[in-house]
């Protein structure tokens, strides 16, 4: 016997149903006659759904797996509203902040969620023993082998990531800008976003600029990486950018000095917020996990704000570095394949402490908390004129286009093509300073432990008006101590036993001061002095100090 | 006891008790008790419910069943009748639909994020949410911790008084006091109720989050105008009337029962939950999702 054809209609699906602002007419409308009702029916409520919906046909001893998934994700597949992933088949759905964000279809989901686009039936047993097609419910088995058969992966589109702004992408050495909708070039889901304004290039480069005048950067050059971190994720979403891109690194003197503010901004542009991972110190699931759960997600943007102590994180180091896929894995879920190259990392903290490997793939931008300043809203205004700044974006990056795509001869930072790139756009285009100038220093600075340890003393040392004054290594573990700074090393509980930590801080400074008695840390400098003291029993001692002082501040 | 047929255990309080005495009330009848006995059975029979039954609940329950042409076989399985006929009993819920609709994954979180105002701090909003609710000085039957305890007023005589409230008749009442249908004088009965302002749809079974999603389910078909819960384990949704006849009204309120909602609010005096008022133990009966513009 042969089942009946399947009818293809295609239903415009709206994602989220708005709530009713009068009485509907279904609301009021009278009920189907349950003693009417076939077996198995499956919407007692909206008849009048059933009317021009695509019938599709459940697997059975006639209709194979194969042919059903197939009539199913014919019908699926233009409407974009489920994506392949890897091998598993994902879905938007909103989070609690009511942002779209790409999630696994799970089995038990699936029954409900195919009814959007089909009604479906089953050949059972009628009268006299012939075989009649029922409505029916998907099973969660049948559900589950239509998820995991291999010809989804060839009829439905392959998504990377969801971006909430049009991208400016290359076509035929053109550059165009991509609509809403999804994007077979870049695999992206563009969601939402005006088209970015025609911005000339002078007033985009002073546009941008003004959204960094409030920050006091450390260097010259922080604030160009602060630019480059600005117009980076249009360059890699775009795919005008094939290499790896760095983690955007905040580090701050003081907390409240607007290290987070300065990411949302970048995010904002975007018209996106940052996806937060939390350091979890407890609770179940550490910061993979997190991590791990936002990349599933599919937000461009993911912060780890906030940091305090060691990020180690091999996870975030192979993803900084991965090409290709990267294996995630979520609860209840099978492992889902991402693209590392469509999501921009940022990490803040007050005082970055990480690995080598992972501060070389970091572009740090060091701020200065700015004292009794009034902060304009610049994020209020970004989020406004979201469509204007990406229009500068756009407009810095068409220049460097026009120019030829050019790059310079740096070679400070392990992810070139990034650098090059990056540095002849804030050097040319900008007018800004090179940006990896300082940056070897701060990368060496947070992946070592006494380096990091030596500047949140100096800022203790700050806070406290102890600048030039000589400190012996007593006196800064009593600082460490007052602002529960640990030694590096020293273990939690040692830390009031107080010869074990001069210990252990001498020999950890015997090492940073080897080959010279001064060491530049950020905007301090820390000068080692040695005293000959006479004791009063007799005979004498040699004294180490060390002296904290300011370098001189550079304000953008 | 003074017969052997099987009887129905009496639910415990906030079960059903009330509609637990008519049926069973209904049953003695059928088999051929005299009232006094099904009195004193219904009596006995809910001694160990969580309540005081007040006499009365007994005397109108074994009135109304004896008075009635109550037949066991509902009127929706008889060849040509419509299960949404007013006088037909409720549908039964459908736990595919229910399933359904809580697969969505909707919860209360997305229903208080849906709403267009957000009630954020913790201070009782009950005086202004009647307001809106209730524009005017009509009268309104309040309670402050049990149905016993209703009286009548007009609104401005319960300004102060709201948010330490329990209950309320979701519709304004047409006189301070009623004749109930055992003839008594009553602050509360349908006799005193005015026309329907509001349905309220509540959902006392499955957890919170199934009850948001059912709640707005529902909201797409009719408008919502707020979502408050019972401060223990319910959420009721109300939806203003607009004028619709009792039997389009009755209509969505089946199809409420289809996915779960108790039948008691359908009784138009029928007490509810005060928006942001009090529950008798003190815990906030909170509004999650409030929509003043379709009042």
């Amino acid at each position: 016997m042969a089942p009946p054809s399947v009818v293809f209609i295609l239903i415009p699906q709206s994602f989220k149903p708005m709530p009713a602002t009068t009485w509907t007419p279904d609301a009021v409308a009278e009920l189907p006659d349950p003693v009417n009702q076939g077996e198995g029916a499956t919407s007692p409520f909206r008849p009048s759904d059933c009317n021009g919906t695509p019938h599709i046909v459940l697997p059975g001893s006639e209709v194979s797996i194969m042919a059903t998934a197939s009539n199913l994700y014919q019908i699926i597949a233009p409407t974009h509203q489920l994506f392949v992933r890897g091998k598993v088949i994902v879905f938007l759905t909103q989070n609690l902040t009511r942002q779209l964000v790409i999630e696994p279809l799970r089995p038990s989901a699936a029954r409900s969620y195919f009814e959007k686009f089909a009604r479906f039936f089953a050949w059972r047993s009628g009268k006299d023993g012939k075989p009649v097609l029922k409505p029916t419910v998907i099973p969660e088995e049948t559900a589950r082998a239509l998820l995991d058969c291999h010809i989804a992966a060839e009829l439905l589109p392959p998504i990377k990531g969801l971006v909430n702004c049009p991208l400016l992408t290359e076509v035929d050495g053109q550059l165009i800008v991509s609509s809403k909708g999804y994007d077979s070039r870049t695999g992206m889901l563009v969601l939402d976003g005006s088209q970015p304004e025609d911005v000339s290039l002078p007033e985009a480069v002073k546009s941008l600029e003004q959204l960094l005048i409030n920050f006091e950067f450390q260097t010259l050059s922080d604030a160009s990486r602060a630019m480059a971190a600005m117009i980076t994720p249009a360059l890699k979403m775009g795919d005008l950018l094939k290499g790896h891109i760095p983690a955007d690194v905040a580090e701050a003197d003081q907390s409240q000095s607007g290290k987070t503010y300065r990411q949302k901004l970048i995010a904002a542009i975007y018209n996106e917020t940052p996806a937060l991972v939390p350091q979890k110190r407890t609770g179940v699931g550490g910061i993979d996990e997190s991590f791990f759960e936002k990349l599933v997600n599919g937000r461009p943007f993911i912060q780890f704000d906030n940091i305090r102590g060691e990020l180690d994180s091999p996870a975030l180091e192979t993803f900084l570095t991965g090409t290709g896929s990267f294996p995630c894995r979520i609860p209840h879920c099978r492992e889902i394949e991402v693209d590392p190259s469509r999501f921009m990392v940022l990490v803040t903290s007050n005082g970055v402490e990480t690995t080598r490997d992972l501060a070389n793939r970091a572009s740090i931008v060091r701020i200065r908390k700015r004292h009794q300043v009034q902060f304009p809203d610049t994020l209020g205004e970004v989020t406004k004129r979201q469509s204007h700044y990406l229009g500068c974006v756009f407009a810095v990056i068409r220049e460097w286009h026009r120019q030829g795509k050019p790059r310079t001869q740096e070679v400070r930072h392990d992810f070139r093509e990034w650098c090059q790139i990056l540095d002849w756009i804030v050097q040319n285009v900008c007018g800004m300073a090179p940006l990896m100038d300082g940056h070897l220093d701060a990368q060496q600075r947070v992946s070592s432990p006494i380096l990091t340890f030596l500047r949140r003393i100096a800022l203790e040392i700050e806070l406290t008006e102890q600048l030039g004054s000589p400190l012996s290594a007593s006196s800064i573990i009593e600082l460490a101590n007052n602002a529960d700074l640990v030694v590096p090393g020293l273990s939690r509980d040692d830390t009031l036993n107080e010869e074990k930590a001069k210990k252990l801080l001498g020999m950890k400074l015997g090492t940073v001061f080897k080959k010279q008695n001064t060491i530049e840390l950020d905007n301090f400098t820390v000068t080692r002095s040695e005293e000959t003291r006479s004791r009063q029993e007799g005979g004498c001692y040699c004294l180490k100090t060390y002296t904290f002082d300011h370098k001189s501040a550079v304000t953008q | 006891m003074t017969t052997n047929f099987r009887f129905q255990p009496c639910p415990k309080t906030g079960n059903g008790v009330h509609r637990w005495l008519l049926s069973q009330a209904n049953r003695c009848r059928l088999e051929g008790m005299q009232p006094e006995t099904t009195h004193s059975v219904l009596r006995d029979g809910t001694r160990a419910c969580g309540r005081t039954v007040p006499d009365s609940e007994i005397r109108a329950a074994v009135k109304t069943a004896y008075e009635s042409t109550w037949s066991p076989i509902p009127r929706s399985h008889t060849p040509g009748a419509h299960a949404c006929s007013p006088s037909s009993a409720w549908p039964k819920p459908n736990q595919d639909s229910i399933e359904k609709i809580t697969a969505s994954g909707f919860g209360l979180a997305d229903l208080w994020e849906e709403s267009p105002v957000r009630i954020e701090d913790n201070r009782s909003r009950a005086e202004e949410l009647i307001t809106a609710l209730f524009p005017g000085d009509p009268l309104l039957c309040i309670a402050k911790a049990k149905p016993a305890d209703a009286k009548t007023a007009p609104r401005s005589t319960w300004i102060g008084q709201l948010d330490t409230s329990a209950l309320i008749v979701p519709s304004p009442m047409s006189a301070l006091t009623g004749k109930t249908k055992d003839g008594r004088e009553s602050s509360r009965c349908l006799e005193n109720t005015g026309p329907r302002r509001f349905l309220v749809i509540e959902f006392d079974q499955g957890d919170l989050d199934s009850q948001a999603g059912r709640i707005w389910h529902l909201a797409q078909l009719a408008p919502l105008a707020l979502a408050v819960h019972s401060g223990g384990k319910s959420l009721h949704g109300w939806f203003p009337t607009h004028g619709k006849c009792e039997t389009e009204l009755k209509r969505f309120m089946a199809r409420a029962v289809m996915i779960g909602a108790d039948p008691a609010t359908w009784t138009k005096c029928q007490m509810v939950r005060l928006p942001e008022g009090q529950r008798e133990d003190g815990s906030p009966q909170r509004c999650f999702y409030f929509n003043p513009a379709i009042l």
